[in-house]
């Protein structure tokens, strides 16, 4: 008895796999045929026997007659076993990239002519709370107008107008092409309170503000890489940065270096950038494969009159 | 001056040069320095970048195309 020879013919006769001198067939039941031990009274015995993978496994009196498995193929003893049909996992988003009610700060987020960028934080501005993220997240990079749809998820992962606006866009740094920036931030109100948390998705509250300092330890969550660790490399930082419609220069910023891998990537646009102690240090808006970008907080808070919630 | 005050008089001149991108303030092992920021380590910005500013080391960082995420 040949076990590799009454695979073939498995295979020929239940996949349709072309073999020398057979004739391919299929039956639909079948998902898959593999080697293993015979199993008798549910207990693997010595022998060898040929397993036919099925989707279901039915009392033979629903089976027709022309999806029946035989006892025995080529000699070899069978085995008929139910594994269901496979697959490559259906992709399944991340919370990240999904539709949450109440939307903790970190998942997805952008106006409705947006990719997707990562909703940074709650503040408080004056007497309301606000999302606050960056400009080119929520304000289009000026091209908004405030009353503007703001979507979570962002428009790239699935947001739509009329089922997943979560705020409308509230006020904006105006970002210059001729002159330094300190800031890429803007800010949205909510449409419901109570949609909207003031925990950081898996980092949790934060805890005041604090100064970017070189060797800082830091943390954020955001919608593409989630969280990640760094430190501060440089401060005091003059950056020319790109945009579609070009470079723009910013002033007083800070980079991180990711600690031990990447810090950023695109879709983490608008991330709250804390420290140890949760505290607010930077705005995170731009990087490379190398290094990331961030506004300092204070700068932040200061150009759009806000405060964290603590 | 401090390290800041001779970043800040020289930021213009230095982001004037070609490939340079950026400036700002680092650490390495043997204290603060003034990081010249480029896309790509270049033979020119090696001869156009002084060693030395006004007492402060420089150091060229490659930082790659850095752009809004």
């Amino acid at each position: 008895m040949d076990i590799s020879h009454a695979k073939l013919v498995c295979e020929a006769c239940f996949l349709g796999v072309a073999s020398e001198g057979m004739t391919p067939a299929v039956n639909p039941t079948v998902q898959g045929v593999g080697v293993g031990r015979k199993v008798v009274h549910s207990i693997a015995t010595d022998e060898l026997a040929l397993q036919v993978f099925v989707d279901r496994k039915l009392h033979e009196r629903f089976v027709p007659p022309e999806h029946w498995i035989p006892d025995e193929i080529e000699g070899v003893p069978t085995d008929v076993v139910e594994t269901g049909v496979f697959s490559i996992g259906r992709r399944f988003p991340p919370i990240y990239q999904r539709r949450v009610r109440p939307a903790p700060a970190g998942v997805s987020i952008g106006h409705y002519q947006v990719s997707a960028g990562t909703f940074g934080a709650l503040v408080r501005h004056g007497g309301d709370v606000s999302i606050l993220s960056n400009n080119h997240v929520l304000a289009n990079e000026g091209k908004a107008q405030a009353g503007d749809p703001i979507l979570q998820p962002g428009t790239y992962d699935g947001g739509r107008v009329d089922r997943d606006t979560i705020a409308h866009l509230a006020d904006a740094v105006k970002l210059e092409a001729e002159a330094t920036n300190l800031a890429d931030a803007a800010i949205a109100t909510p449409v419901v309170k109570d949609d909207v948390a003031p925990e950081i998705l898996h980092i949790g509250r934060v805890r005041g503000d604090a100064e970017p300092e070189i060797g800082l330890a830091v943390r954020k969550s955001g919608r593409t890489t989630r969280v990640t660790s760094g430190r501060v490399s440089a401060t005091d930082v003059t950056l020319r940065v790109g945009y579609p419609d070009g470079f723009l220069v910013f002033a007083d910023q800070f980079l991180i270096r990711g600690d031990p891998d990447r810090f950023s990537g695109p879709g983490d646009s608008g991330s709250l950038i804390v420290d140890a102690g949760n505290r607010a240090v930077g705005l995170l808006f731009a990087g490379s494969p190398f290094v990331t970008v961030a506004n300092r907080w204070s700068n932040v808070a200061k150009a759009l009159g806000v405060k964290p919630i603590s | 001056m401090s390290i800041e005050d001779v970043r800040r008089r020289h930021e213009a001149r230095l982001m004037g040069i070609p490939d340079v991108v950026g400036v700002g303030i680092g650490q390495t092992a043997g204290g603060r320095v003034i990081q010249v920021f480029v896309k790509e380590i270049t033979k020119g910005v090696r001869e156009k970048v002084p060693a030395v500013l006004d007492g402060f080391p420089t150091e060229i960082v490659r930082v790659g195309d850095v752009r809004r995420l």
